[in-house]
């Protein structure tokens, strides 16, 4: 794994998707889908390289997040994109899951991680919409996006993340 | 004794003790970035500028090409779009000539009446244009960056208007960008999220009634505290009152969709279908008021109400 090039990677993908995918997302569906894509990077990272790189990647990009999209308060999406990055490392780091195992616990992480989120603007009282509603409105259609995005990303980010087994000796976090 | 034993057992894990620290900080930084703030500390500041001012190398050049590919869809429209430009232009120009006629015996009734000069500056807002840079993946903090920041004057709770109308208002302000948050986080339970807004309507001047929320699953504003037997009726366009001490006088928000009576009986509520669009969004303006720094903004709005503006 070759941290600069992972760095300047996974930065360009947080610049895509705060200005790029929301001009290819359809107006009826405003609001409603939400990019995570750094976050599945993260988990990815967590799934085949190790739960420290996931968890420096999900502070640092949700930190950024946070203090670049500042309007209710700071903190949601560092907290939960560490926490939930590193928890998916925690748990199933160096297992070599296959695609088709990886694909339902990236949707699980993305599912908790937008519930998560609800959770503390609704106790922050940011938001006062019922979580049935919210789980329709926008959870579920950004869920859909992340596992395609999941999908589409899995080869180059198993082969990004992945230590290579001959030259171990190769650059780790 | 034991159970304290057992307590301290439980924190010699010092992965868990790192977690519960962890989770303590996070809820007191929530906490504290909650609400209002005038001055950001210069980390923030920084990270905020540096990303925003990559991120508008990438919005607007997408934009140009989704505007690109709009337009060759759309090409078919162009020819009655045209036709109603030309006579949108030449009513322009009608109204042009009345609107000079206008101001000018305006000007000289102010004189005659010995305006004060702040009286006079009262509605003489500075529209700064501002491009969009950058918009927010959260769909429960959808705000939106502009590249316009405290060394232009942007304040926090300044109005931004698109040419449609009310978007939102100016949340955060960094040195060279600002954050925006759009009206449709108006909620009276919340701190935080938009103002509401104090309004009344195009059609008719004496209506009264105060925005203070949003309904994301019908997509409507909702209006409360309209008096019974207030004028207001479906079809009306509502715009901003002056009256509330945020919002600058006469910024169109959008169209009355219904009318029933309220929660408690006593007052009506509207629902108003807003007239901006909050997505896509490429160039909106902020409304800056005249004199900010004379005048406290709860004194200069009490003056602007219509009826008080005699000697």
């Amino acid at each position: 794994m070759n941290t600069r090039w992972v760095a300047s990677l996974l930065l360009l993908l947080f610049m895509l998707e705060t200005t790029i995918v929301p001009w290819l997302i359809p107006s009826s569906m405003y609001g409603r889908i939400a990019p995570h894509f750094v976050f599945v990077a993260a988990l990815y990272a967590g799934l085949y390289a190790n739960r420290h790189a996931a968890l420096v990647i999900g502070f640092i990009f949700g930190l950024l997040q946070d203090i670049t999209f500042y309007g209710h308060m700071l903190g949601v999406h560092t907290l939960l994109m560490a926490s939930i990055a590193y928890l998916a490392g925690l748990l199933l780091e160096g297992k070599r899951i296959p695609m088709l195992a990886a694909l339902p616990v990236i949707a699980l992480c993305c599912f908790l991680y937008d519930a998560a989120a609800y959770g503390i603007y609704r106790i922050f009282r940011v938001t006062h919409e019922p979580f049935e509603f919210v789980l329709l409105h926008s959870i579920a259609p950004s869920l859909f996006l992340q596992t395609g995005f999941a999908l589409a990303a899995y080869v180059p980010a198993r082969r990004l993340f992945e230590p290579k087994e001959k030259k171990s000796a190769d650059e780790e976090e | 004794m034991g159970r304290v034993s057992e307590l301290f057992k439980i924190f010699r894990n010092r992965k868990l003790f790192v977690l519960l620290i962890v989770l303590i900080v996070f809820a007191a930084i929530m906490g504290f970035s909650l609400g209002q703030r005038d001055n950001l500390t210069w980390p923030e500041q920084f990270v905020g500028d540096t990303v925003s001012f990559v991120q508008q190398w990438f919005y607007k050049p997408a934009g140009y090409l989704a505007g690109l590919f709009e337009d060759i869809r759309t090409m078919r429209d162009i020819y009655r779009e045209n036709e109603e430009l030309r006579t949108t232009v030449a009513r322009y120009a009608r109204d042009r000539v009345m609107y000079n006629r206008i101001e000018l015996e305006n000007e000289r009734l102010k004189e005659a009446l010995a305006f004060k000069e702040r009286q006079k500056r009262m509605f003489d807002y500075e529209y700064v244009i501002a491009h969009v840079v950058a918009v927010s993946n959260d769909p429960l903090n959808p705000t939106f960056k502009i590249n316009v920041g405290s060394t232009d004057g942007i304040r926090p709770d300044m109005a931004v208007v698109s040419t449609d109308g009310l978007v939102g208002l100016v949340s955060r302000v960094f040195p060279l960008y600002s954050t925006v948050m759009p009206i449709t986080q108006l909620n009276s339970e919340s701190s935080s999220g938009a103002r509401p807004i104090s309004a009344t309507t195009m059609e008719h001047r004496e209506s009264f009634g105060v925005i203070e929320d949003y309904d994301t699953q019908r997509g409507v504003l909702v209006m409360n505290r309209i008096a019974e037997d207030d004028p207001l009726s479906t079809g009306d366009v509502v715009i901003t009152s002056g009256l509330g001490g945020v919002y600058p006088y006469g910024l169109i928000v959008g169209t009355v969709e219904s009318r029933q009576v309220g929660d408690f009986g006593l007052t009506h509520t509207a629902y108003i279908k807003p007239a901006a669009h909050f997505d896509k969004l490429s160039e909106v303006f902020v409304v800056v008021p005249p004199d900010l720094e004379e005048a406290e903004p709860g004194d200069r709005e009490a003056e602007a109400d219509p009826g008080e503006t005699g000697p």
